[in-house]
């Protein structure tokens, strides 16, 4: 018989049933239910747990985390007020909240509340960026009330698809374009009722940030999530973090898959998530020269470290484009204090980038909008029309050092060139 | 759960993002009267008076592509739609909705054998749907017991109380 994959290893160790298969659904006990503030959401869960005739009880106040990350800085007292009635109600229930500490999904890792081999839910689908250290995170959306109030959530065991990978990026690659070019080979419903494992040799030669870049955005090919086997990689990250005593949970070397796709590194050029929507993948020499107006490094699919080191090795002794506005935006508030310590905001800053603290807001037209007719190159989340302020305007996806070189000359650019 | 009955207030495409319901400028709204005044508002104007009470939403693969609000569909309950019947559904929108209280079924392609307004008659027990307009019949794909459960239930915190 063959062996176990991940997927249902961590499914398996949290369900009371005995063994876990495919096609069936059963109750699992996440071990971290994370949230953010967000209108129509929070509020409505909030109000569904103290509301109506039952005033509910939260059963394990300590595995619910809630980010004020979002509408930040606050922009006007009704935003304040939302904040604060987060706040009062985490109090009351006993529930950490986290605020000024940066994106939630990176928080949660830095920190150590989501580690290898858990169960993560959230409303938010981008939690699926904890696979990037081996663990599950699965996003349900308001029917995180379940968890919320039972510790438990259902879940229909899924198809498990491994994702082989093998040799390395050239310069001006990252997991965001291994990510856009499995879109745009397989599909934008590849994934649906699936969950995704990447490994092989090829996985050791990307960071484990770039892999909970991969995994943030596995909902791109449909995935309900998306996760790497841990390795000597992600010990060294999460040591390099101060976390001790760290287990993983892996796939059997025999382990069954339903099926198995491989992908050379080192023939995947810069892909671009083109206008108008996130299926629409493009490689970069279609678009290169196209006139480009703002550019975003950050949100919870980039601004970490290895993208901040590349837009300032890319920018050191350039002049951002006259034409151009680049805004960049380290992920949490540890990423921006490393990349002070090793210069790499002071480069970006000389160059005429514009620099702000974390915030979730850069990514839905909150921290900078366009003009009517503008176009952005971004390592944000969506490009849907209207995800930066103005539904008259384009936003094309790409990876950090794209970005960087794109500042430069004002037109998109492969940043080949200036590694 | 009794027959479904109502018109196809609109048909969908495949990969729909749900946001372009209300527009992505207004993904931040709370207040319902606000989400139903720009419902639909770059498809059909009129869309909230052109709507009755039952109406069905049709969509095709991959409905709720992206990363969706919960306000598009809120305000799809506002006026009265309380059923969707699609060929699939990204998954977070079909967790988030079915705990929303939409019923939510899957029926192959559903898409391109229904016309706006079409009448939609839709037996979830016996797993039929009979487009009444065009005189055709569709199986619906089995829905999961839980899910069943929690349409019954008219969403997460109905489905909650009963347990």
């Amino acid at each position: 018989m063959a062996g176990k994959n991940i997927v249902y290893k961590i499914l398996e160790s949290k369900s009371d049933s005995v063994g876990v298969d495919a096609g069936l659904t059963y109750m699992f006990k996440p071990d971290k239910i994370v949230l953010y503030d967000w209108p129509a959401i929070s509020d409505w869960l909030a109000e569904a747990v103290d509301g109506g005739s039952e005033q509910r009880k939260i059963p394990d106040p300590e595995r619910l985390v809630v980010f004020l990350d979002h509408l930040l800085p606050v922009t006007n007292p009704k935003e304040e007020k939302f904040h604060k009635d987060t706040r009062d109600w985490c109090v009351k229930h006993d529930v950490d909240y986290v605020e000024g500490k940066g994106i939630g999904h990176q928080v949660i890792v830095e920190e150590g509340m989501v580690k290898p081999g858990m169960l993560a839910t959230h409303f938010d689908t981008h939690i699926s960026c904890v696979g990037g250290i081996g663990a599950l995170g699965i996003g349900i959306m308001k029917e995180v009330l379940m968890p919320t109030v039972s510790g438990e959530m259902w879940f229909t065991a899924p198809s498990v698809v491994r994702i082989n990978l093998d040799n390395d990026f050239r310069d001006g690659v990252s997991g965001r374009d291994l990510l856009h070019k499995v879109v745009s080979d397989h599909g934008p419903r590849w994934g649906l009722g699936k969950i995704f494992v990447f490994g092989g040799e090829g996985a050791k030669n990307i960071s484990v940030e770039s892999r909970m870049v991969i995994c943030n955005l596995a909902n791109y090919f449909g995935a309900i999530t998306a996760l790497f086997e841990p390795d000597e990689r992600t010990r060294e990250y999460l040591e390099g973090l101060g976390q001790k005593n760290i287990e993983f949970v892996s796939s059997d070397p025999d382990a069954a898959f339903d099926d198995v796709v491989h992908y050379d590194l080192a023939t995947i050029e810069p892909m671009i998530a083109a206008h108008p929507d996130t299926a629409n993948i493009v490689p970069i020499n279609e678009l290169e020269d196209m006139q480009v107006d703002v550019g975003i490094i950050g949100t919870c699919a980039s601004g970490r470290i290895e993208d901040l080191k590349w837009a300032a090795e890319i920018l050191d002794g350039k002049t951002v484009n006259p034409n151009f506005k680049l805004f960049v935006v380290p992920t949490t508030n540890k990423i921006f204090v490393e990349a002070l310590g090793k210069g790499y905001v002071e480069k970006i800053v000389k160059a005429g980038g514009f620099v702000s603290s974390p915030t979730c807001d850069y990514c839905y037209g909150k921290g900078v909008v366009l003009g009517d007719g503008q176009k952005a190159i971004s390592t944000q989340t969506l490009n849907v029309p209207g995800r930066l302020g103005n539904t008259n305007a384009e936003i094309y996806l790409s990876n950090a050092a794209v970005v960087a070189a794109t500042a430069i000359e004002g037109k998109i650019t492969d940043p080949k060139k200036y590694l | 759960m009794e027959s479904l009955k109502g018109r196809a207030a609109y048909v969908f495409g495949d990969n729909y993002d749900i946001d372009l319901i209300i527009g992505i400028e207004n993904i931040s709204i709370s207040d319902t009267d606000k989400i139903v005044d720009v419902l639909m508002y770059k498809y059909d104007s009129e869309f909230k008076s052109n709507i009755n009470v039952g109406d069905i939403l049709v969509g095709g693969k991959n409905f709720g592509y992206g990363h969706p609000h919960p306000q598009a569909m809120v305000g799809m309950r506002a006026v009265g739609i309380d059923v969707i019947v699609a060929e699939s559904y990204a998954f977070p929108f079909y967790r988030s909705e079915l705990a929303s209280g939409m019923k939510l079924l899957e029926c192959a392609d559903i898409s391109t054998n229904v016309s706006r307004w079409d009448e939609l008659d839709i037996d979830v027990h016996q797993g039929l749907l009979r487009n009444i307009t065009q005189g055709t019949e569709f199986k619906l794909k089995e829905v999961t017991p839980i899910a069943l459960d929690m349409m019954t239930a008219g969403g997460v915190e109905g489905y909650l109380k009963k347990r």
